[in-house]
């Protein structure tokens, strides 16, 4: 059966967001309608079927040959037609937001906010889905629109004073950096007459890149690095995370930052932006300094969500350090995607405990938290002492310097670990009378995983090394 | 080359207007002018003189259409740039309208 010239498999693997928009005016008719009860049940369905349609993507594109699935919007090739193209780095990525977005709107069902929340999370999940499966640039700048739109509105739904200042102290900076990405992006395209990822790629694996084109490039990757909160940006996120829901927190210290780094790490690839050693002294530089200045912050601060946010800044800022100094002699490169996986394990552990907080007893939550911050510090036993393990393995091997910068990230995990683990008990809990058992076996997934990839690595790193290969091959 | 320039005159006095407006409507304003002059440099990067619609109708011939017709890409990112940047303005004024309703800002 072809709908729109799209196999149904096709449509199984990219129809993500046109199965999300759907839900969202389902949602739109009933709050309009002021029928909003069922709006919880209806979001969990549309969650479920994300998280099946992920899963489902994920396993075809293991048991087949090819790299990647792509297809052209309408059965236009590109430059014109729009391309959506998954393989396995995005893929897992796309898993994984489908999983967080089942945990926020398992977590709607208890915390008190109004129902606007429900058609906003979906927009906001909807740019997510869109940016991991946009082959160009160009969709991934609307997907980014989509989501920094919807997050603008979620920034101002909390119990907090001054929460619409906050929101705006947030948009303002964030509409700026989303004009710098646009005009990045005309740039490109004015000098190459493409959007297309993998027609860029090919333009320019082999010839040096345009000035006019390496100035647009320099903007978007200056974007991304804003809305990574690396230093000298982070103070937006922290801010914003320490006023707002959590679970609208949950998004900007979990799924956010692993987003940004997927596209940080795909626009290098792109456009071999590897070759010139002024960006990678540059990036290096700013995560350094994130991580030590972040430390700092994170050890001192006395708001439990203010902590995390400092703390997911650090994961990826380590992450992104470890991205920039490999090179294709050493692993670093591995270790920066098994750091990635293990931040999206732990950072989900840690704020979905407290999101679900309506719904587990004391005696599960608990143990889940601490479990997630016992792996971003980096305990034996658990994932999160994988890629630490083995990112100071390597660096010691490689250079004196490049261990002792790796020493002040893994100091700065210890620093906000033990801190946020103190200010857990000034964390405003309510005590309820039963665990859910859906809400308990959602994060029991990540509390196994964090075990038993703790223990038996390998799978971790394969799966890291797929990630990366995959990214070299069809970025 | 004119219409560069001028496109990036917009753009920098957008830029100057929100680093030193003071007020907030002034500086979304701001915003909106750095948008627009970056459409007037794309719209000028993809200026074709003697340049013909991109769509080919009976009787055009073929060696001649493609040597002359125009790149549609630029009107289709303009036009969804556009319209962003409606919403992304609309937004930040509900906001303010918000923050002043609720005195957070005076």
């Amino acid at each position: 059966m072809k709908i729109f010239g799209a196999s149904s498999f096709q449509i199984a693997s990219f129809g993500g967001v046109g199965v999300l928009i759907l839900f969202l005016i389902i949602n739109l008719v009933l709050i309009s309608r002021k029928k909003s009860r069922y709006l919880q049940d209806i979001n969990l369905v549309a969650s479920a079927t994300m998280v099946a349609l992920a899963v489902f993507t994920f396993l075809k594109l293991t048991n087949t040959q090819a790299p990647s699935l792509s297809m052209g919007v309408g059965g236009w090739a590109p430059p014109f037609g729009i391309e959506i193209k998954i393989f396995l780095y995005n893929s897992i990525l796309i898993v994984f937001s489908a999983l967080s977005m089942l945990l926020v709107f398992l977590s709607l069902r208890t915390e008190r906010l109004p129902n606007a929340v429900h058609p906003l999370f979906l927009l906001l999940f909807i740019g997510v889905f869109g940016v991991l499966h946009s082959g160009d640039i160009f969709n991934i700048f609307v997907y980014l629109e989509i989501m920094t739109v919807a997050s603008y509105g979620l920034v101002s739904v909390s119990e907090e004073e001054g929460r619409y200042n906050t929101a705006l102290y947030y948009a303002f900076p964030m509409a700026l950096v989303s004009t710098l990405f646009l005009l990045g992006i005309f740039l490109i395209y004015s000098t190459y007459g493409t959007l297309n990822l993998y027609q860029l790629r090919m333009l320019c694996a082999h010839t040096a890149m345009f000035p006019l084109a390496l100035f647009g490039t320099g903007m978007v990757v200056a974007a991304l690095i804003f809305e990574s909160a690396l230093f000298p940006f982070y103070l937006w996120k922290t801010k914003v995370m320490s006023t707002t829901n959590v679970p609208a927190s949950f998004f900007f210290g979990s799924v956010s930052p692993v987003l940004c780094f997927y596209l940080i790490t795909r626009m290098m690839t792109v456009f071999n932006l590897r070759s010139i050693p002024q960006l990678d002294a540059l990036l290096v530089t700013l995560a350094v300094i994130t991580g030590v200045v972040v430390a700092v912050m994170a050890f001192y601060s006395r708001n439990l969500l203010e902590a995390l946010a400092y703390g997911s800044i650090a994961q990826i800022a380590f992450a992104l350090f470890l991205f920039v100094v490999a090179t294709p002699s050493n692993n670093l490169a591995l270790y920066s995607f098994v750091h990635l996986l293990n931040t999206m394990i732990f950072e989900t552990l840690i704020f979905g405990s407290l999101m679900l907080r309506g719904q587990l007893t004391g005696e599960y939550m608990e143990p889940l938290f601490s479990t997630g911050i016992l792996s971003s510090i980096g305990v034996p036993l658990t994932s999160g002492f994988v890629s630490k393990y083995f990112a100071l393995y390597y660096t010691l091997r490689i250079s004196p310097l490049l261990f002792t910068l790796s020493v002040v990230f893994v100091i700065a995990s210890v620093a906000y670990g033990i801190n946020a683990y103190n200010l857990r008990k000034n964390f405003h809990y309510r005590r309820i009378a039963r665990t859910s058992p859906v809400a308990l076996s959602v994060l029991f997934i990540f509390f196994a995983l964090t075990f038993f990839l703790g223990i038996h690595y390998r799978p971790l790193i394969s799966l890291a090394e797929a990630m990366r290969s995959s990214l070299e091959v069809c970025g | 080359m004119m219409e560069h320039v001028l496109s990036i005159l917009l753009i920098s006095a957008g830029i100057m207007v929100v680093v030193f407006a003071k007020s907030f409507m002034k500086k979304v304003m701001g915003l909106g002018i750095i948008v627009n002059g970056m459409h007037a440099y794309l719209v000028a990067s993809a200026y074709r003189q003697g340049g013909v619609a991109p769509i080919l109708t009976p009787g055009m011939k073929l060696g001649g259409f493609v040597g002359s017709a125009v790149d549609p890409l630029p009107q289709a990112l303009i036009l969804t740039s556009i319209v962003i940047d409606i919403s992304v303005t609309a937004v930040l004024l509900a906001l303010y309208i918000r923050a002043v309703e609720s005195g957070e800002i005076p």
